[in-house]
């Protein structure tokens, strides 16, 4: 469950294309300070090296690690047991989203994404998530 | 779009970079699909195919080319349902291959002019 405001972001996505557009995103309109990964296990990585995130978004098809694997590490480690995730995806088709959400995910975002819409697109999922059904 | 004219140039120039990588992104989807024609049943290049694919899905819709990303996704899609055991002729590659080709002729079009 997310509690607080939104402030610090991990992303992790390993096409660059779509970081630089998300940094912007993330950064100039929503305001929020992001950390970006290029792959699942650059934010293992990250995240053992001391960042705190409120929030992070795992892109799904990645290599080596996909962002599905990458949850259930994130899972293990206990300063992100509980940390909220949303996956972005190219496949979130009602039973894809499900899926996602039975994983432990608050929420899914649709890629392609508009950069001026995401940053609330993603603030809407956080506060839907703080808020039990 | 927004009250932030610095903001939209950026998001300007992003695209138009985007559109500058697209020749390059569909050559790597070119090689890979002549790379699947040459080994068919060879599962690794149709998974490489499917991953070059599957990226510009998700990203042509977010610079703007939302049409070519369509047309990427319903490749993509061919491609999964391959990845996944279904069956594949040869008219299914040559047909995939025309599309793969079209997709080219469509970037052109374009990247020269308005998303």
């Amino acid at each position: 469950m997310t509690t607080g405001a939104l402030r610090t972001i991990l992303y992790v996505e390993d096409d660059s294309d779509i970081q630089t557009v998300a940094r912007i995103a993330f950064e100039a309109i929503g305001g929020f300070t992001v950390r970006i990964c290029g792959s699942g296990r650059e934010a293992l990585d990250t995240i053992e090296s001391g960042l705190a995130p409120d929030l992070i978004l795992l892109d799904v098809m990645m290599p080596e690690m996909d962002g599905p694997t990458t949850l259930a590490s994130l899972r293990k480690l206990t300063s992100t047991a509980a940390t909220p995730v949303i996956f972005m995806t190219a496949k979130a088709q009602g039973s894809e989203i499900a899926h996602y959400k039975s994983l432990g995910a608050i929420g899914v975002v649709a890629k392609p994404f508009d950069p001026m819409q995401l940053s609330n697109q993603i603030r809407q999922l956080w506060e839907k998530g703080s808020c039990p059904a | 779009m927004n009250n932030n004219p610095g903001l939209d140039a950026r998001l300007r120039e992003l695209n138009a970079l985007y559109a500058g990588s697209l020749p390059r992104k569909l050559n790597d989807i070119e090689t890979a699909m002549q790379e699947l024609m040459l080994d068919p049943d060879n599962k690794d290049r149709l998974e490489r195919l499917h991953t070059l694919l599957h990226g510009l899905t998700g990203s042509a819709g977010t610079f703007g080319f939302t049409q070519l990303g369509s047309l990427a996704r319903e490749l993509e899609t061919r491609c999964g349902a391959w990845l996944k055991g279904a069956a594949r002729t040869q008219e299914d590659m040559a047909g995939l291959q025309a599309a793969l080709a079209g997709l080219r002729i469509f970037a052109a079009q374009t990247s020269s002019g308005k998303p």
